[in-house]
């Protein structure tokens, strides 16, 4: 009982599902969704850079991806008549692209990886963004809807949102299963000693083939959600710069040293991004400056800060005696 | 049939040729150490045989088996392992997570998503195998916070994780105090027992006091191979370690 009272995520979901009834920020709901989507994109993103250390720029392609199949297939696959079918397409779609640039550059290592998922979305962009038929170009796509869901009505603002909700705890739980499982530990093998890890037996290529596809799949349903959300798909959703917010937003937070860290993190970045927005047009320069600040002085990010003060034990799993393991590794 | 079966060996870096037309026979028992002057080619020796290096030319036969150009985690699986010049640990991790990274592959878990990495079968496999190398009361400390000796002692003891019959080991004494000097000495006796041991080492006494037989290395190629006792009386390699090229 206790155990589970100390659990952070059990506070995440306790605040998360009192959102839409806060005073002030709850009346920002659609906030409050995306928010929950991105929780869902930056963990499934962490898996990437966190567990396996794979400097990923592709992320955003993934989301974008994710956002027009669920655009196109709502539009023309499914008649303006459905709910969860977009939101599988997205996955499906994300899941597949992932796995197609993954096997091709799993032997790949640290800056040619990062540069050939930058040059796979900006590709991913060109042709979102002239290839009008399918993709509405530069106007993008509209006019989705949120049906009902289990007689359920979606294109209530509130009602998404607990569905975001749900979606979320589904996510994180099993996100988090993983990055403790065996699998994830095999995972962390390969970004902290990959030549260690290969003379234990391990195809390093294939493990950072299958972490990237799951990524993907998380990438691509964040993006589904995003669809849903704005009800509608345009290019800038694949944008790289898309790409570098994630990544953004997980070293802020602290992703390489925490599995928390990437919700951390865009909580900030998200917040920033749609309300200081409004406050002033330049809030990237502020919110740029901070990252290079914190980034420079503190390399594990926010919650390596926190992990530093506790004096807390590796990262991402939590059985050991106390120490200091906040090293950042090379993102 | 021999243990390893190599024929012509070569591998080059650009104009250097770090092995060249080695051809050896390797038999199944005893400590087998590969000395020689430094840039002789003894580490790339390693990593031919091991899969991290691919050879331009040349043959390795395992147990009759042909492993020339496989990766290494394809070799380890044929029971060949090995260690590293400098410590190789998963740092972040603690001393029982090092382990287990090794074990739960052997059991077959490696993939399990929804299997705790502490599961019960791994640990208890994982606390064993410390145990065997005395240093199980360490399980909980991180793997880069316990002294240099024992390091070397879990990179051995990682290397043993997939029960391998033949281990290579790349100057295991590099950097050790005379006590943990003789502590690693004795391992390597004791794993010998059971299995063939292969060392590279610039520790003479060592090389000379357990090795059942002796290659040296000069230039990539053969120079000399025997029993220590023909090593040491051989002039040869006097010249190539003392000689005008080595001073």
């Amino acid at each position: 009982m206790n155990k589970i009272l100390k659990d952070p995520l059990l506070w995440i979901f306790l605040i998360f599902s009192a959102y839409p009834f806060m005073p002030y920020i709850g009346s920002f709901i659609s906030l409050g969704s995306e928010l929950l989507l991105w929780f869902v994109f930056a963990l499934g993103f962490n898996l990437c850079l966190g567990q396996t250390g794979l400097p990923s720029f592709g992320h955003g392609a993934f989301f974008g991806m994710g956002s027009y199949a669920a655009a196109i297939s709502f539009l023309r696959l499914f008649n303006h008549d459905a709910f969860v079918m977009p939101i599988l397409a997205g996955i499906v779609l994300g899941a597949a692209a992932a796995a197609l640039l993954g096997w091709l550059i799993r032997e790949k290592k640290g800056v040619y990886f990062a540069m050939l998922t930058v040059a796979f979305t900006q590709v991913c962009f060109g042709i979102a963004f002239r290839w009008d038929e399918v993709t509405g170009g530069e106007a993008g796509l509209s006019g989705v809807l949120r049906g009902a869901f289990f007689g359920l009505p979606m294109n209530n603002p509130i009602v998404f949102y607990y569905f975001c909700f749900l979606v979320f705890i589904v996510c994180a739980v099993i996100i988090r299963k993983i990055s403790r499982s065996c699998f994830g530990l095999s995972l962390q093998s390969v970004r902290q000693n990959p030549l260690r890890s290969q003379y234990l037996g391990y195809n390093i290529g294939l493990y950072k083939f299958s972490v990237y596809t799951i990524s993907g799949g998380f990438a691509g349903l964040a993006g589904a959600l995003y669809c849903l959300l704005t009800q509608s798909a345009y290019a800038d959703v694949l944008d790289w710069s898309k790409s570098g917010d994630v990544v953004m937003a997980t070293l802020l937070g602290g992703g390489t040293v925490s599995f928390y860290g990437p919700i951390l993190g865009s909580l900030i970045f998200v917040i920033c991004k749609n309300l200081i927005s409004s406050m002033w047009v330049h809030w990237a320069l502020l919110y740029g400056l901070s990252f290079v600040i914190i980034l420079s002085f503190f390399p594990t990010g926010l919650m390596g800060i926190v992990k530093k003060k506790r004096n807390l034990e590796p990262r991402l799993r939590g059985n050991a005696p106390a120490q200091e393991q906040t090293r950042r590794e090379e993102p | 049939m021999n243990l390893f079966s190599i024929q012509g060996l070569t591998k080059r870096f650009d104009a250097l040729v770090a092995t060249n037309d080695v051809s050896l026979e390797i038999e199944r028992e005893g400590i087998l150490s590969i000395i020689g002057p430094n840039g002789a080619g003894k580490t790339t020796v390693f990593n031919l045989l091991t899969g991290l290096l691919k050879p331009d030319a040349g043959k390795i036969l395992y147990k009759g088996e042909d492993i020339t150009g496989k990766k290494p985690y394809q070799i380890i699986r044929h029971g060949i392992a090995r260690s590293f010049q400098v410590v190789s640990l998963f740092e972040e991790m603690t001393v029982l997570d090092n382990m287990r990274v090794g074990i739960q592959r052997n059991l077959g878990l490696m993939n399990r998503m929804f299997l705790e990495a502490s599961n019960k079968a791994a640990t208890e496999k994982s606390l064993e195998l410390l145990e065997l190398v005395g240093i199980a009361p360490l399980a909980d400390h991180g793997a880069s916070h316990i002294p240099h000796g024992d390091r070397k002692v879990l990179d051995l003891a990682m290397s043993l994780v997939s029960e391998p019959d033949t281990l290579l080991l790349d100057e295991p004494m590099a950097g050790l105090s005379p006590v943990e000097r003789l502590r690693i000495t004795n391992l390597i006796r004791k794993l010998s027992e059971t299995r063939k041991i292969i060392l590279v080492e610039h520790d003479m006494d060592l090389v000379f006091g357990i090795s059942d037989s002796i290659l040296v290395l000069h230039h990539g190629a053969i120079l000399a191979r025997g029993t220590p006792r023909e090593i040491a009386a051989n002039e040869s390699v006097q010249s190539a370690y003392l000689g005008k090229e080595a001073s």
